[in-house]
């Protein structure tokens, strides 16, 4: 397993003893819910903030999020929405 | 009232001042060892916040360009004014604070100018100063690949003001506390703190993380949505701009300081973590492995989960806890000997011939782009 901390001066023993700990919580972690991947939305969050998400987080991380709208789409779907504003609501 | 012929007078520019800011704290050091050596001079910026207090002088060039003094400029990102105060008829510094890479603020087009404008600039001052200051090593390996020489580094604080101070155990039935104190900024990644925070909820449930600092509007709406997405808003908590003494607050009563910054040029609040005797996990990118020098836990992985599971671990190991603290201390103490007022002041004792036996200096004739055709082509 790769060594994921540094403590100048540790005892080996006692570095040992917290990598084991280290890996018996990541066992403990690894049934954890994989919300961290963060691929659908959540039925607290309307569909506008969370695209807005979705956009900072391509922006923030680099992160790859499946299903986001091309710029192009995303302007269809803005002028498509203000059409149906000028004539008062979706007909 | 007029000025000594022999004495040095080092003035200060950087575009902002604001309380709460580590180039604006130096700045205010850096006057004061030199006043107590008789070294006078003055603080200027173009942008004064409140709080940055009244040392802080609005921008004058007129009092900046008095004979025999040194004008010493900060630069830690564009600076729109650096032609004109390369135009003064004065001997010039630069103390670098180093720059955000660009690449940071792709949202927000305005910050990612100003950070190409102030790379661009040093690129240019490299051969326009007179002498070179960074307040670090990293900083200063910087400059020194753009071509600048005779680099010295000089003090970003006064170590004596950092003393260990004894930390209030925290009450059992508290919920435990994490914290990080900075610039709510993508180059600060708050971000894989939060996502941290969703894994270490698993391991010690109920855990807070306190994110201290004001900054990018757009950067802030993105980590409160980030929180929701993970179901703990209720743990994560963003003051903003706070005053010293809640600061110290949540200093004390925290339970561990977590930096998982990209880019750092020094990193004041790891000094502070460790004044408030609190265990710092930090990943050792750019400048921060050099602030600590080996005190505190190196993180030697970004994956949150990982980081998660290593604080709980060291967290759950008192005795390891109280080496890891002994050597912080063993660190701040070290720093005392690099970051004071002495080192100042031996800085700028040397520099009294360059200033003042100088031959008077005039206004550099400043390269600026001429749309005139040269006399050799005019008939052309």
């Amino acid at each position: 397993m790769e060594r994921l901390f540094t403590i100048a001066g540790l005892d080996p023993k006692v570095q040992r003893g917290l990598a084991q700990r280290v890996r018996q919580s990541l066992k403990t972690l690894s049934h954890a819910p994989a919300g961290i991947l963060l691929v659908r939305r959540p039925a607290r969050m309307n569909r506008l903030s969370y695209l807005r998400f979705r956009i900072l987080k391509r922006q923030f991380t680099g992160a790859r999020t499946p299903g986001l709208p091309s710029a192009v789409k995303t302007g269809r779907l803005l002028a498509r929405g203000l059409r149906r504003m000028k004539r008062g609501g979706k007909k | 009232m007029t000025t000594p012929r022999s004495r040095l007078v080092v003035n200060q520019f950087h575009y902002h001042a604001a309380g709460a800011d580590a180039i604006t704290g130096q700045m205010r050091f850096i006057q004061a060892s030199l006043k107590a050596i008789g070294i006078g001079g003055e603080v200027f910026a173009v942008e004064v916040k409140k709080g940055a207090g009244d040392v802080v002088a609005l921008w004058d060039p007129e009092r900046a360009s008095k004979p025999n003094s040194l004008l010493l400029i900060h630069h830690s990102q564009g600076n729109p004014l650096l032609d004109e105060l390369l135009s003064l008829p004065v001997k010039k510094g630069i103390v670098y604070h180093n720059i955000t890479p660009p690449d940071f603020f792709a949202h927000d087009p305005l910050l990612a100018q100003t950070a190409r404008l102030g790379r661009e600039q040093l690129k240019e001052m490299s051969d326009q100063v007179d002498v070179v200051f960074a307040d670090s090593a990293y900083n200063a390996s910087e400059l020194k690949g753009l071509g600048f020489r005779d680099i010295r580094q000089l003090p970003l604080f006064d170590a004596r003001a950092f003393q260990t101070k004894k930390r209030e155990p925290r009450r059992p039935e508290l919920p435990p506390r994490v914290l990080f104190v900075g610039r709510l900024s993508p180059h600060k990644d708050q971000a894989r703190l939060i996502e941290t925070l969703y894994y270490l909820d698993r391991l010690r449930p109920g855990t807070e993380l306190f994110l201290v600092g004001g900054g990018d509007p757009v950067y802030q709406s993105y980590l409160k949505d980030l929180a929701r997405m993970l179901n703990i808003s209720g743990q994560v908590h963003l003051p903003g701009t706070i005053s010293a003494e809640a600061r110290d607050l949540c200093y004390r009563s925290s339970q561990a300081f977590v930096c998982l910054s990209q880019h750092e040029g020094f990193c004041i609040p790891l000094v502070e973590a460790m004044a408030a005797d609190l265990p710092i996990f930090s990943l050792p990118d750019t400048a921060i492995a050099e602030t600590l020098d080996g005190a505190g836990v190196q993180l030697n992985t970004n994956d949150p989960a990982k980081i998660a599971a290593v604080i709980d671990a060291v967290l759950g190991d008192t005795k390891t806890v109280g080496e890891i603290l002994a050597g912080q201390r063993r660190r701040l103490k070290s720093l005392e000997r690099t970051q004071c007022a002495a080192r100042i002041q031996e800085a700028f004792v040397g520099l009294r011939r360059l200033v003042i036996d100088a031959k008077p200096a005039v206004a550099p004739s400043r390269r600026r782009r001429s749309y005139a055709p040269s006399p050799a082509t005019a008939g052309a």
